[in-house]
């Protein structure tokens, strides 16, 4: 009997607090760049995009409880499937640039009053490399821990800063320029990859009944704490809500109890801030398992060469976040649509002619 | 063999002066000898029930009969000469007779114990007050007391090259998990050391991983507490020698779970766990989060808080990382002292560590108050899990360190390395973190949340027990 390392609660988890929290750090500020008071609308296009995808990526993991590179190795054979494995590795490792460097503006700018030297973000990728040599049964009993954690961070951030807010600044809806709403759509499918994260974990947990519905749920109320919390970043910062990089790190601040009990919304960020870290080091987990299938390596060494990379890069593109993010959500965009979207939602194909 | 070339032969493998060998003829001239060791055989028990009769003894000398006149019952014949060696060795007695082919041991064995009193650790208020101690029977009797069942098991393993010491492996038949239960024997019956001189030994040799810094297996010098991990489902295990009895497989949680308890009512206990599991994470990070703070981030601290702190650490030499981690040393320091030295010592050390040392440190402007107030405040806390207080005040020592280095981003960074290797830890198939690290809902009726007893029906899901049921529920 195959044994599972992951369950389905722990899936439902991961996409009711990993995947949303990693979309708390730079997106709101982008979606109101471009979609302006018509943020939630860009972003509820994503969700419905990425729903899309995630319905068909559940078929396949009804229809067979082999992980996504058994099926394509099945179809396809062993050799397709390790270059197959190698672009895979190759995509994780382009999303792991964006979302790295993302946090480590991130950090810089919410741990650190001083601006810090290129040395304070380097425990990152230990922590990355000991988490790239884990399995899956750790990615999902990570999930436990973590919702708890961000369900008070969020809980306490929200419940601080919801009283500085004009909720009516959001109005009127739908009056942006369409295209531009849809940009912002467009240029936050990076963040929105999500189909992607759960196709790696099919075959990873047992498909049992009523599944699809309990991932699709936790899905879509993970969407909507990321919905609201954007109507709520709009409410409280309006106009000045573009240059908000890094919203949920000052969201909290104007809130009269911070004023004079203190930022304990900065212990509320540390919780959130520890579901961003694990979705970030997810791209970094799944990169460096697909370089190990793709050319036969320990994962140890993997895990050294992808992290070694990683870390490279990442001092020599130094803060330049926003060319990154122009390079990956815009040059790149293909990749994104390929990898992230078109073949995911191809995946049933794969399992054509299968039963459990 | 004759009795004489076995005597010999059994005195030239014991040749210890503290062991004895008594001739003597029966009344019907029947030789007999008798070797035991002195200090750990009954004399009088010995002379009373065993010599006596038999030096009244007129019958054959067949071994039957004469054991039917000794008015003893725990007679065990050995195979050979080296098993009658560990016997008299262990304190009963040799009993060899002229004719008689068998070799007997008398268990005539008595052994110095103290009293059963209450255990330092494990205090609880209300519930009883007995303790473990260091004679395995007295333990094992206690456990029995409270657990008048059939199923209840004993399984005895000696252990240790030389020490040859007495474990018991106790455990439900019927309910306890028997692949947990086969697997301890093995891990027991494959452990080659010279001495076992406490169940912290045998501990170490039963963890899954026994380098780690986290406890691996409970502990425990209570039998109340013993008896219903027993009940639970759990393997325990009494060391020969030792007042702390071990059970496994653990889980973090037990730390939380204090014997009081389950003796106040259910909403105290959840509110006291709470506490507990707060205090722990207070102990734990406040000093890192206040040298972070200063660090690296001083928008954290209120104004008002900050300008005190500010005006509190003017002129000081150290930094701020630095002046924790010393303060923290001296709080090690006073603490291992305070343990090791006698009671009325121990009082003058924590006037002169707590009050005199401290507060001329901050009179001298060597130290801040803050600082001294946190450190307090922290050691304070981190005693309210007594059985986590070891790791974890390495732990807090680390995370000053990480706090220093790489401020709060450290912390967070190094919070989430602490749990993901919590996470992946496992003890004889039971998840450390459980029922949180994976999630089992049913569990969780007696974890930080506690329940009324009479709504705990069920035993733990995770020690995937043969019997799941514990009693019947009342809604």
């Amino acid at each position: 009997m195959k044994e599972y390392s992951m369950n389905v609660r722990q899936v439902c988890f991961w996409c009711a607090a990993m995947l949303p929290a990693i979309k708390l750090i730079t997106l709101p500020s982008s979606f109101a760049y471009y979609a302006k008071d018509d943020l939630i609308l860009s972003a509820f296009f994503n969700a419905v995009i990425s729903l899309g995808v995630l319905c068909l990526v559940l078929l396949t993991a009804k229809r067979s409880d082999k992980t996504f590179l058994e099926l394509v190795r099945d179809k396809f054979g062993k050799i397709f499937t390790r270059i197959f494995a190698g672009i895979y590795a190759l995509f994780f490792f382009m999303l792991s640039v964006l979302f790295v460097l993302e946090q480590k503006g991130f950090t810089e700018t919410t741990f650190f009053d001083i601006p810090s030297t290129a040395f304070g973000f380097a425990p990152f990728f230990l922590l990355s490399f000991y988490l790239c040599l884990r399995d899956f049964r750790s990615v999902g009993r990570s999930a436990d821990v973590v919702l708890p954690l961000f369900a008070i961070g969020l809980g306490l951030l929200l419940s601080v800063s919801v009283g500085s807010g004009d909720y009516l600044r959001i109005l009127p809806f739908g009056g942006n320029d369409f295209s531009e709403t849809w940009k912002g759509t467009v240029k936050a499918l990076a963040w929105f990859a999500d189909p992607l994260w759960i196709l790696f974990f099919v075959g990873r947990f047992r498909y049992e009944e009523k599944c699809a519905r309990k991932i699709l749920i936790s899905y879509a109320a993970g969407v909507t704490v990321f919905l609201l919390f954007l109507w709520l970043f709009y409410a409280v910062f309006a106009d000045i809500a573009i240059r908000q990089i890094y919203a949920i790190s000052r969201i909290g601040q104007f809130s009269e109890a911070i004023q004079l009990i203190g930022r304990v919304d900065f212990f509320a960020v540390c919780m959130i801030a520890a579901a961003t870290l694990l979705q970030a080091i997810l791209p970094i987990q799944l990169a460096t398992k697909c370089l190990a299938y793709a050319v036969r390596l320990p994962v140890w060494a993997s895990a050294l060469i992808v992290n070694i990379s990683l870390f490279g890069l990442i001092f020599l593109a130094g803060n330049s976040f926003s060319f990154v993010q122009k390079f990956i959500c815009g040059d790149m965009l293909w990749s994104i649509l390929l990898f992230a979207f078109a073949l995911p939602a191809c995946s049933p194909l794969l399992t054509i002619g299968k039963q459990r | 063999m004759e009795r004489k070339e076995r005597v010999e032969k059994i005195k030239s493998s014991l040749s210890a002066e503290d062991v004895f060998t008594f001739e003597f003829t029966t009344a019907s001239g029947i030789l007999c000898t008798v070797i035991y060791a002195d200090g750990i055989t009954n004399k009088q028990f010995l002379g009373e029930q065993v010599l006596k009769p038999l030096f009244g003894y007129d019958g054959t000398a067949d071994l039957d009969s004469l054991l039917r006149s000794v008015a003893f019952p725990e007679i065990k014949k050995c195979k050979d000469e080296a098993e009658l060696c560990k016997e008299i060795l262990f304190g009963n007695a040799a009993l060899l007779m002229e004719g008689v082919q068998e070799l007997v041991a008398v268990g005539v064995k008595t052994v110095p114990v103290r009293a059963i009193s209450e255990p330092p650790t494990d205090i609880a208020v209300r519930g009883p007050r007995e303790g473990f101690i260091e004679d395995i029977k007295t333990n094992m009797a206690l456990v029995r007391k409270r657990l008048s069942c059939a199923e209840l098991l004993f399984e005895t393993v000696r252990v240790g090259k030389r020490s040859q010491t007495a474990i018991a492996v106790c455990y439900l038949q019927g309910i306890a998990n028997e692949k947990i239960k086969d697997d301890i024997l093995q891990k027991l019956k494959e452990i080659d050391v010279d001495v076992v001189p406490d169940s912290s030994y045998i501990a170490k040799m039963l963890s899954p991983r026994p380098l780690s810094l986290f406890k691996q297996v409970g502990f425990t010098e209570k039998p109340d507490i013993f008896t219903c991990k027993i009940a639970e489902g759990r393997v325990g295990i009494i060391v020969d020698g030792s007042p702390l009895a071990v059970t496994l497989p653990y889980m973090m949680i037990e730390d939380f779970q204090s014997a009081e308890d389950y003796y106040v009512s259910p909403y105290r206990a959840t509110f006291t766990r709470f506490i507990r599991f707060f205090a722990l994470i207070v102990g734990i990070l406040l000093p890192a989060f206040y040298v972070g703070a200063q660090l690296f981030a001083i928008q954290i601290i209120p104004e008002d808080l900050l300008l005190k702190i500010a005006g509190s650490v003017r002129g000081l030499s150290l930094s701020p990382s630095m002046e924790m981690f010393a303060t923290l040393l001296v709080l090690e320091i006073l603490n291992e002292a305070s343990i090791r030295m006698p009671k009325y010592v121990g009082m003058v050390l924590s006037i002169v560590g707590a009050l005199v040392l401290g507060d001329a440190a901050v009179q001298a402007g060597i130290l801040s108050i803050p600082t001294i107030i946190i450190i307090a405040l922290s050691g304070i806390c981190l005693y309210t899990v007594p059985n986590l207080t070891d790791s974890m005040s390495v732990l807090r020592i680390l995370f000053v360190l990480i706090a220093g280095t790489f401020g709060p981003f450290g912390i967070v960074l190094f919070s989430l390395f602490v749990l993901y290797y919590l996470v992946t830890q496992e003890g004889y198939g039971v998840p450390l973190l459980a029922p949180f690290a994976p999630l089992i809902g049913a569990d969780f009726r007696d974890s930080l949340i506690k329940e009324s007893y009479m709504r705990l029906g069920y035993r733990p899901q995770v020690l995937r027990l043969q019997n799941k049921r514990r009693q019947k529920e009342k809604k």
